[in-house]
Parts: C-alpha cells; structure tokens; sequence
C-alpha cells in the first residue's frame, strides 16, 4: 500500500507537474480546494494518468468524488478496482 | 443534417463550421466547413497567401465538439473550450478546401468534456488532437 500510495505521489507530480515532493504531500491531505490546490480539469487530467498507470477507470463525477479526495483514498480505489484488499 | 445557424450559439464571423452533417448526443458529431477565399482572416494570414489559421482549425473542432454536449434544449448552450492537450496541423488549409470535423468524446467528469479531433479533406487527415471542453453549470 505504501509503494502504491509513492507511485501515486510520483504520478501526481510528474502528470499535474506539481512544484513539490512526495515527501511533502501528506496521505489525508484533501488534493483539490485547500489542500494541494488542484481542480477540476487537474482532476480530468489525473483519471487519465491513473487509468493509464494503474489501470483503474474513474470515469465519472462520482467515483472522482471517492476516488480522488487524497492519497489515502485514491490508493484504496485503486486496490479494490483492481480486486486487492478490500478499503478499510 | 442540421442547418446552421440556429444551433450555434457563434455569429459571424465566428462561425466555424457550416453545418452538422451527423451528431449523437454525448458521443460525436461530424461539422462540415467550406472555406471560401472571402473568410476574414484570410485577408490577414497570409496577404497573397492565404492559409487557414491553426487556431481556428482548434476552434471549428470545439464548435463541432460542442453540439455533442447539449441536452437538446434551446437555446443552444455556450461551452468553453479549457484545454488543448495535444494538437497537430499536419496540411495548410486553403481557399476552396472543405473540412470534415469529427469530435469524438472520450469522457467527462462533472462539467469537463475531453473530445478526440480528426479533421478531414477528402479523406486526408489535415488535423488531429486532443481537446477539453467546458460547459458550465446552468
């Protein structure tokens, strides 16, 4: 889960060419508003990066909801979309 | 077919595609445009040497992308065109050319529409890309 949350961080910044480190982004922290400031067409982009990467489709405003409000979360959507361990 | 305008919300000299030949709602649409030689910004790019701007290539691919994302009520809504992720002019589009603008959609998330662009002459692929599309809320 740690690896796959690294992977995520990675993917973030490099896809959303972010000005910060994984290191620097926390687990909770909420990715869009005031947390890593992102919005709505970031969002659009990143459901492309994590389709492509990981192999998990979001393709609505509702699985973005769940699937993107921080690291934490979008790990765990991966996981179960891909059938591993189920969300916590 | 459809006429054009009314179900354009452009105006001259705006409009960029002539007619919808083919449309289904949250899929694709085909546009169709002639370019004459009187096109206004003919007269600009180039003098005596008049080529189609590429930016309006992008632009007549997000008017034909925008019929996709109407509900079918009238008045015909404004969407905006928020993205270009990749676009590529790969023919000079001159006086006298006819372009077949297909958007195809590839997905949305809440107001966010992301359109893939093929623009054709006779069969011949004169521009092709990536673009997003908003249409705000109501």
């Amino acid at each position: 889960m740690d690896e796959l949350k690294q992977q995520i961080k990675d993917l973030l910044i490099k896809r959303l060419r972010l000005k910060t480190t994984p290191d620097a982004i926390a687990d909770d922290a909420p990715l869009f508003g005031d947390g890593l400031g992102l919005d709505s067409i970031d969002a659009l982009e990143l459901s492309i990066a994590v389709e492509k990467t990981f192999g998990v489709e979001i393709r609505d405003a509702e699985q973005g909801l769940v699937a993107f409000q921080s690291i934490n979360a979008l790990a765990a959507y991966i996981q179960e979309k891909r059938g591993e361990t189920p969300p916590a | 077919m459809k006429p054009h305008p009314p179900e354009n919300p452009h105006a001259y000299p705006f409009q960029l595609i002539d007619r919808i030949d083919a449309c289904e709602i949250h899929r694709y649409a085909i546009g169709l445009k002639n370019l004459t030689a009187n096109e206004p910004f003919f007269q600009g790019h180039f003098p005596g040497q008049p080529v189609m701007p590429g930016v309006y290539l992008i632009e007549a691919c997000a008017q034909t992308a925008g019929h996709v994302i109407q509900d079918g009520e009238q008045p015909v809504r404004s969407c905006y065109l928020s993205g270009i992720e990749t676009f590529r002019i790969r023919r000079p589009v001159v006086p006298g050319d006819t372009l077949a603008i297909r958007a195809e959609l590839e997905r949305h998330i809440a107001t966010l529409y992301r359109f893939i662009c093929t623009v054709t002459r006779e069969q011949e692929i004169v521009a092709n890309g990536i673009l997003i599309l908003a249409l705000p809320p109501v």
